[in-house]
């Protein structure tokens, strides 16, 4: 690689850096990106809401596990867009009887945070600090990029008599919208 | 192609066997991993469709068959309702047991499943929960007096604008002498050792974490949650149970800093502390043990109807697999019935050299080969009829004969060639119609037809009779000799009808007969009367000039007589003989009316008194005869009629021609009527007979020459009488050709 080839990536991820893009909606869905230490980071404030069936279930025990996925594509115009990076996050929200907490567990880091009551574990669970989403160096290209997040329960994570109903009940179906936000330069 | 349907109906079994076996498969492990197996548990989903799709096949298998066999009972092709039959007992054989098992093993599911639940023991539980809470309520409680003496510890000896009394943070032990008065993480560690905290922290009343130290691997210290922080604000001390992912459970105690100012200032000990080894075993059991039951408390309901869903699918497939197995063995086990029924009705359309494969040595195997024996002979019996039928076909078209068959409904059922060429119906199909169709655009049949029907109806088994009928080559005389049939005790099975044209061999020999009659007569009589006459003449040349005139006169008028009268009898002699001569025909093209009307004049110029009425038809076709032999015919005809008036009355003589077409052929017709006596009633028949006359005078031949000639010339004369008075002489005489003449002579002559 030549000098100025290393030039110009080092002044791009430093404008990357400088310029995070931010994206924030009516619903109060931030979702913000920036670059350190060569590692292109999320952060993500998704307000998660559960239906009255889905929360009545982890009041008794039933552990839901939600799904969070990250990407951001390149747009090309004739062809079907190219994923640059991605990262799947899990976590886990359930019911600990004894303590009457909430505890929620992210399944990557196995770090469990506790909260008193299940909104507070919703949005312990809808903040997402910093998720890495790999190296910012693939991102050095032709724009535009678009990245996105959706969050959604996976119903495969449910126990096994549950999920039948849940496939075929639309309470059950917690999926948000794909998010975007515009990765710029 | 054989062995390529064997194959087929193998692979389908195999697949079919194969499908069967996964499904099975399929639904073990679905039935494993609805009881949360932990190795299948991940598959369900994957299973439950696989299981949904497999029996998705067996029903796209089940229609197929059923629109199949729908089919064939449509098309009522053979075998169709027995395997219907087979395939409705064996459902009903497998499908009813399995149908009570399943309400059956539902009834056992819901008991089974809420068996599982029981009052009892959730109270145990919850009071176990509750034992154990209370339990670490003391423990917790402990912690709280614990991290509060440390937070006043820490609170009592802050003055003169220091936070927090930092001599209470040294640790005697230490030979560090520091005068820097800040809070040091090795402070806290002394603190969090004494105390016996895993963790210890000293955090802003915002939460944020001023110091902290902790005996883990955490670099980042938990931040007081905002719940935790409001109730500090509001000056109450904080304490909690927390699960700490794999490491179980903690307390967490968090605890103001007295006297370290305003609440903006103030300050907050965050500590956590461990719980025994032995506690958090005994807490977590309990907790697992309460929340799994909790769990499944809740999810018994659905638990239940995951039970009854692959319940069910284990019915629904078992049942679509019965049924198809139902199907396959209905269809093994009818296939021989089929093709027997399917041989059976081959045979009954005359395939008699159908055979069936035998494909099992059992009672249907003997069955099939019995079949196969059968066809066997039955197609050797039918070679031998057909051979026989040929036989007699080809016996029957030889014979010059015509043979007619008639069923007892007298439907033809067979006319051989000749039959066919004498009655001239070309290639008209009689065949398998009845008799009486013969005369359907064939009215010369007529007479052919009656006098078969006449004397079928009769009883007599044999009878023979003689039919004439008028076709386009003229009159033909037909000997018909019938035979009733009667196969069994007098059970009319048709009849069957010889007959010959003897229309030749007929006039052969009547002319042959008369012929020598006359011959004879001529002969026996002509011998005779010349020494007569010359004896006569000889008498009245001697002795009439020696007698007296009286004498003379009364010889010369007996001699006179006998020459007359033998002169008489010579011409007589002569017409005999003219009679048996045979007959030397000269055919010419000649105009009827042209001739009719010389005849005519002649004896309307010897006859002035009679009345001639002449009504000839323009543009008649000229006829191929012999001119002279006709000539003598009109004459015969007009001297009958001339003769049949009573003497003294005017004769009148009507005379007409025409040409008509019928079915039978082109035809010129000459009518001559009179107004004279007519036919007696007992000569109606025999007046062409020769000798037949109800005349005193004349040798009863002139009709009998009459009709000689004109059926010489293949017409036919008829006389009858009229509707008013007198008789009518009618002859027809078909158009032919001089060469159709010619060569009908020559056939007459060579037959």
């Amino acid at each position: 690689m030549s000098p100025r080839s290393v030039a110009y990536i080092l002044c791009y991820l430093l404008a990357l850096a400088i310029s995070p893009s931010d994206a924030r909606d009516a619903l109060g869905v931030q979702i913000s990106g920036k670059v350190a230490n060569g590692l292109y980071y999320v952060t993500a404030a998704l307000p998660i809401v559960l239906s009255p069936e889905v929360e009545e279930a982890v009041k008794n025990g039933v552990p839901l596990q939600f799904v969070f996925d990250f990407r951001i594509n390149r747009s090309r115009r004739y062809l079907w867009d190219e994923e640059l990076l991605s990262v799947r996050r899990s976590c886990t929200l359930e019911r600990h009887a004894l303590a009457n907490k909430y505890v929620v567990t992210d399944l990557i880091t196995h770090r469990s945070t506790v909260a008193g009551s299940i909104a507070e574990a919703l949005e312990m669970l809808g903040h997402l600090t910093e998720i890495p989403l790999g190296k910012a160096q693939r991102l050095i290209t032709v724009p535009p990029l678009i990245g996105t997040a959706r969050g959604q329960l996976n119903i495969e994570a449910l126990p096994a008599p549950l999920r039948p109903i849940a496939y075929l009940t639309p309470s059950w179906h917690l999926k948000s919208p794909r998010l975007k936000w515009q990765v710029l330069p | 192609m054989a062995s390529s349907a064997v194959s087929k109906k193998l692979a389908t079994t195999t697949g079919v066997a194969l499908l069967s076996l996964s499904l099975l498969t399929s639904l073990v492990l679905l039935s494993a991993a609805i009881q949360n197996s932990e190795r299948f548990g991940i598959l369900f989903s994957f299973l439950l469709v696989t299981n949904c799709l497999g029996l998705l096949s067996f029903l796209i298998l089940l229609i197929i068959n059923i629109n199949r066999l729908v089919g064939q009972l449509r098309r009522r092709q053979p075998g169709a309702r027995l395997t219907l039959r087979m395939v409705i007992i064996f459902i009903a054989l497998s499908v009813l047991p399995m149908l009570v098992l399943y309400g059956f093993s539902l009834d056992f599911l819901n008991r089974g499943v809420d068996s599982w639940f029981d009052a009892r023991i959730d109270l145990a539980l919850k009071d176990a929960l509750e034992l154990s809470k209370n339990s670490l309520d003391l423990r917790m409680r402990g912690f709280l007096a614990q991290t509060e003496e440390l937070a006043d510890e820490l609170g009592r000896g802050a003055a003169g604008g220091a936070v927090l009394n930092l001599n209470a943070l040294r640790n005697p032990n230490s030979t560090v002498v520091s005068n820097n008065w800040e809070a040091t993480t090795s402070d806290l560690d002394y603190l969090r050792q004494r105390e016996g905290a895993d963790e210890l922290s000293l955090a802003s009343a915002q939460g944020r974490i001023l110091e902290t130290s902790s005996n883990g691997t955490e670099l980042v210290p938990t931040q007081p949650a905002a719940a935790t922080l409001l109730q500090l604000r509001q000056g109450h001390s904080y304490i909690g149970l927390e699960p700490q992912g794999t490491e179980g459970l903690f307390v967490r105690v968090a605890v103001n800093v007295p006297g370290t100012g305003n609440s903006s200032e103030q300050k907050i000990v965050l500590a956590l502390f461990p719980l025994s080894a032995r506690i958090k075993s005994l807490a977590s059991n309990v907790e697992h043990a309460y929340e799994k039951y909790h769990e499944l408390d809740y999810l018994r309901e659905r638990l239940k109807i995951s039970f009854r869903m692959t319940l069910t699918l284990v019915l629904l497939s078992s049942i679509a697999v019965a049924t198809w197995a139902a199907f396959f063995s209905a269809r093994r086990l009818a296939a021989p019935i089929t093709a027997l029924a399917a041989g059976t009705l081959a045979v009954a359309e005359g395939n008699y050299t159908t055979t069936l494969p035998v494909t099992s040595n059992d009672e249907i195997g003997l069955l099939v080969s019995s079949f196969n024996a059968m066809t066997n002979r039955i197609a050797n019996a039918h070679a031998e009829i057909e051979s026989q039928n040929r036989y007699v076909n080809t016996l029957l078209s030889e014979l010059s004969s015509g043979v007619l068959a008639l069923d007892h409904n007298s439907v033809i059922t067979t006319l051989n060639d000749s039959g066919r060429q004498i009655l001239d119906l070309g290639d008209s199909p009689a065949v398998g119609l009845p008799l009486s169709s013969l005369t359907e655009h064939r009215e010369h049949l007529k007479p052919f037809v009656e006098g078969i029907q006449t004397r079928r109806i009769g009883e007599a088994p044999r009878w023979q009779h003689e039919i004439q009928i008028f076709n386009r080559e003229g009159r033909r005389i037909l000997m018909c000799r019938g035979t009733a049939l009667k196969f069994g005790e007098n059970i009319d099975s048709g009849h069957v009808i010889v007959f010959d044209d003897i229309t030749a061999l007929a006039k052969g020999q009547r002319d042959a007969a008369w012929s020598e009659v006359a011959r004879r007569l001529a002969h026996e009589i002509k011998n005779p009367l010349t020494p007569i006459q010359l004896s006569a003449e000889r008498l009245r040349q001697k002795y009439l000039s020696k007698m007296a005139p009286a004498d003379a006169e009364t010889l010369d008028r007996l001699t006179s007589t006998i020459v007359q009268q033998v002169e008489t009898m010579k011409s007589m002699v002569n017409t005999f003989a003219d009679y048996a001569r045979p007959p030397v025909i000269n055919y010419e093209q000649i105009d009827i009316n042209g001739l009719l009307s010389a005849v005519v004049d002649l004896y309307k110029t010897a006859n002035p008194e009679a009345q001639f009425r002449v009504d000839l038809a323009a543009f008649l076709p000229a006829v191929s005869i012999d001119a002279s032999r006709f000539r003598q015919v009109f004459n015969n005809l007009i001297k009958n009629a001339l003769e049949a008036h009573p003497s003294g009355s005017p004769a009148s003589i009507a005379i007409s021609t025409r040409d008509f077409l019928d079915s039978a052929g082109h035809y010129v017709e000459i009518r001559l009527a009179d107004a004279g006596a007519g036919i007696k009633s007992d000569m109606e028949g025999s007046v062409f007979e020769p000798y037949v006359t109800n005349k005193t005078r004349g040798t009863g031949l002139g009709l009998a020459i009459v009709k000689k000639i004109v059926e010489e010339h293949g017409g036919i004369v008829s006389l009858q009488n009229n509707e008013g008075v007198g008789a009518c002489a009618i002859i027809q005489l078909p158009l032919q050709t001089l060469a159709q003449r010619q060569q009908n002579e020559i056939d007459r002559k060579a037959s």
